[in-house]
């Protein structure tokens, strides 16, 4: 109805607006990096991937067994087990745009989707080229009652480390709960995102030593998931004592704390996701639930 | 296949400028580990302190191997396919199987004085490094001293302009940008051009312009044109436009050499050096005029290409005098601030 | 702040010679930069924190620099450069070769589609709540003795009961 290219009363900021940066000196035809041209610091300059740059970390410094078992035997499988023939996209539920009957609709932002408060991403057909694999695993470990006992955040955070061989970062509090004496700010425990060899490491101490031993876990429940390939489930206190560096000096650790365990994954639907974390060795309970509108079978 | 064997040993084909000049440290790099210790390290103590890292003697013949086998595959097919590739294939090719090269990568690391430039893989490491410095120094120069755009619009660099002045003997490079004496710069410089491209033998032109020099009729200041070479050849192995080379030829000499001789109290003059590609094409024209020089319009008349640039800054100092004396140069002239 | 040298002999030479036939001779004191001089009492569960904290600190997990000579800087370099080389074409090799059974399964389909319309549905049908074997293991250097039980069957939830 109304033209997009009429100029209206909000557009001229758009319309005045030069076409390159202002800042002097304008560098139009080559990029300027200040710090390279600096004559401090010239360590600091090399690449990170240089062996003399004091950023360089060695990243290929043993066999990663869990990501030659998943290249050589799951990826295959899985592309056999995710293929149906005659696939189709799925549109994602997007945002909407406004419908221009009125001046006001132009420039205005788009509407959240219809149920929705964010964009869902598209369903692509599984091909060769997106098969589901395990790219990163997070934990973290808040303690409720930090709130009240604030050095008990460091244990926490100690307990992650020993755990994983990362550094955590720590977690606060968001929310301000009087009832509760919560208040923003406050250090409520920890968290690590593992990614590469370090994730390896954690999945088969977690498959081969930890799981087994836990007496009454049966499984990750089949319901859980975001429905976009995140899977989470959690340890209690008393399960992370059979992680063995947690085992192997038990009278250090007079109490552990429970960490929420999220496996991120490239797959496009919960459903792929937990076909590739059972073949990590990761068991599953529980009767799935199947959303027949991310399907894209035919 | 080991040291010694393999296309990385074999000179009959490739260049000498391939390998390292000094023997103890060649054979520190074609074996497994240091015969002769780390040669490299200048001090006694700290060639006796060194120890190499764990492990590195028993791994690198084998990434040795590897690197080399596909140096022998590449130059396979620069060999098969010598007629059907382009020049720039050709070069991106010749750049491949020589990057990874150790003697390559140790002489272009540690000996970049000596680079033989007729080779495309040590033409690749020179670039690397000038446009992780110069190139972006010289623009930040020009940009900052407004150079661009009261000469030219703007450049697009190609070539990198070394420039340097024979004063006292002092064979020094002119950093883009420096404030210097009248002294200095009272003999005409010389310059080197150094092409990273596979391009031609090309004819070159120079232009040294000064956009400050006061035009009190008009209230502005106008352009002078300092020296202005033309049909300089240059190629890949000879780089350098300096006084021998002008003698040759002295018709390539269009405007001879002006010092800056600034005025006193007036501005610091920026002299902003150009330098042009001319596409094969003889400049043939002779007279330019000196003062209310029009350099874009020199440039649109003639269509040439700018490549490379350069900038040095004059200001007036007690010297200036002699030098308008050894030039026969008028008397300069004086400014005071003026009570409107 | 304050450190007590009795000689400048080492520790273990001059303490056996103090008994035996030489006197001590006078102390001379050194200054210590940044070393502590005040002991204060902290509870031991305040202590506990400390030790924990220093655990965590940065300074505990920052190695010491390699040093490298300029020819060991590029036979690094060149170890590097190979390596990445050997992954790039064994990824390259994987690729190609999951590509080649993703067009087969493709053209299997569509073939079977055309021969027998009814033998494609069922082979085409989605397998829900599709499990890897539990007993699938990550291959290890040392595996067990018995490597892979296969007369293995679960236990039924009667059998418990």
């Amino acid at each position: 109805m109304f033209n997009r290219a009429i100029r209206n009363f909000s557009s001229s900021p758009t319309a005045h607006k030069v076409g390159c940066s202002i800042v002097k000196p304008v560098h139009h035809r080559v990029k300027i990096d200040k710090t390279k041209l600096s004559p401090k610091y010239p360590e600091l300059k090399l690449s990170p991937n240089d062996i003399r740059s004091p950023k360089f970390v060695p990243r290929y410094t043993h066999q990663d067994r869990v990501q030659e078992y998943y290249e050589n035997t799951l990826k295959p499988d899985l592309l056999l087990i995710n293929y149906v023939h005659g696939q189709k996209t799925v549109p994602g539920n997007k945002r909407r745009q406004w419908d221009l009957t009125s001046p006001y609709h132009i420039n205005r932002p788009p509407r959240v989707p219809r149920g929705e408060r964010v964009p869902t991403p598209d369903i692509k057909p599984r091909t060769y080229k997106n098969i589901p694999g395990l790219t990163k695993i997070t934990l973290s470990c808040f303690v409720k009652e930090a709130k009240l006992n604030s050095s008990l955040a460091i244990p926490a955070t100690l307990q992650l480390q020993q755990i994983t061989g990362v550094k955590p970062t720590p977690i606060y509090a968001k929310t301000n709960v009087p009832t509760w004496k919560l208040r923003p700010g406050m250090k409520m425990g920890a968290k690590v995102a593992l990614e590469g060899r370090e994730m390896s490491q954690f999945l088969s101490t977690l498959t081969e030593l930890v799981l087994p031993r836990i007496r009454e876990f049966k499984g990750i429940s089949n319901r859980s998931g975001d429905r976009f390939g995140t899977i989470s489930f959690g340890l209690e206190p008393e399960s992370i004592k059979f992680f063995p560096e947690i085992e192997a000096n038990q009278d250090l650790w007079p109490r552990t704390f429970g960490i929420d365990v999220q496996f991120h994954t490239s797959s496009q639907v919960d459903m792929d996701a937990r076909i590739l974390l059972s073949g990590l060795g990761i068991p599953f309970t529980g009767t799935e639930r199947i959303p027949k509108d991310l399907l894209n079978d035919h | 296949m080991s040291f010694g064997t393999g296309i990385w040993s074999n000179f009959s084909k490739r260049s000498t400028s391939l390998t390292v000049s000094s023997n103890k440290i060649k054979q520190g790099l074609l074996n497994a580990g240091l015969p002769f210790g780390p040669a490299t390290l200048r001090k006694r103590s700290s060639r006796i302190k060194y120890s190499p890292p764990i492990g590195l003697s028993t791994v690198y013949p084998l990434a040795y191997e590897i690197l080399e086998l596909e140096s022998t595959q590449i130059y396979k097919i620069l060999s098969r396919q010598a007629n059907e590739l382009s020049m720039e294939q050709k070069e991106e090719l010749l750049v491949r199987a020589e990057y990874h090269n150790p003697e390559v990568v140790f002489k272009s690391h540690f000996q970049t004085n000596s680079l033989d430039r007729t080779q495309p893989v040590y033409r690749r490491y020179l670039r690397e490094k000038w446009e992780n410095h110069d190139k972006m120094l010289l623009m930040q120069r020009l940009e900052s001293l407004h150079a661009i755009p009261d000469t030219l619009s703007t450049l697009d660099p190609r070539c990198d302009v070394v420039l340097r002045f024979p004063h006292n003997n002092v064979h020094t490079t002119v950093e883009p940008g420096q404030l210097l004496s009248s002294n200095v710069t009272k003999k005409p410089p010389s310059l080197e051009v150094v092409e990273f491209d596979p391009i031609p033998d090309d004819l070159y032109t120079v232009l040294i312009v000064n956009p400050d020099t006061p035009d009190l009729e008009n209230d502005t200041f106008s352009t002078t044109l300092h020296w202005a070479l033309r049909n300089v050849p240059l190629s890949s192995s000879d780089i350098s436009i300096d006084a021998l080379k002008l003698q040759e030829c002295p018709e390539r000499e269009l405007v001879s050499y002006l010092p800056p001789v600034p005025d006193k109290n007036a501005p610091v003059n920026r002299l902003v050096v150009w330098v042009f590609r001319q596409n094969q094409k003889e400049l043939t024209d002779s007279e330019v005029a000196r003062e209310f020089f029009d350099i874009r319009g020199f440039v649109a008349q003639h269509s040439l290409t700018a490549v490379g640039a350069h900038i040095w800054r004059s200001g007036w100092d007690r010297n200036v005098p002699n030098v308008r004396d050894m030039y026969g140069l008028p008397k300069g002239r004086v400014f005071h601030r003026v009570r409107r | 702040m304050f450190k007590t040298y009795s000689s400048a002999l080492p520790q273990s030479l001059s303490r056996g010679l103090v008994g035996a036939t030489r006197q001590t001779p006078t102390p001379f004191i050194q200054f210590v930069r940044g070393k502590r001089t005040k002991k204060y009492d902290l509870s031991p569960a305040a202590q506990k924190l400390i030790t924990q904290l220093s655990v965590l600190s940065a300074s505990r997990k920052q190695p010491k620099m390699l040093k490298l000579c300029p020819e060991d800087f590029v036979k690094h370099n060149t170890v590097q450069e190979a390596y990445k080389l050997i992954t790039r074409k064994r990824k390259k090799a994987e690729n190609e070769k999951l590509k080649q059974q993703y067009e087969s399964m493709k053209l299997a389909c569509e073939d079977l589609s055309k021969v027998s319309p009814e033998l494609f549905e069922a082979a085409n049908k989605r397998e829900v709540s599709k499990r890897f074997s539990l007993e699938l293991r990550v291959p290890t250097n040392y595996p067990p003795n018995v490597p892979w039980y296969y007369d293995y069957t679960p236990e039924s939830p009667e059998d418990k009961k």
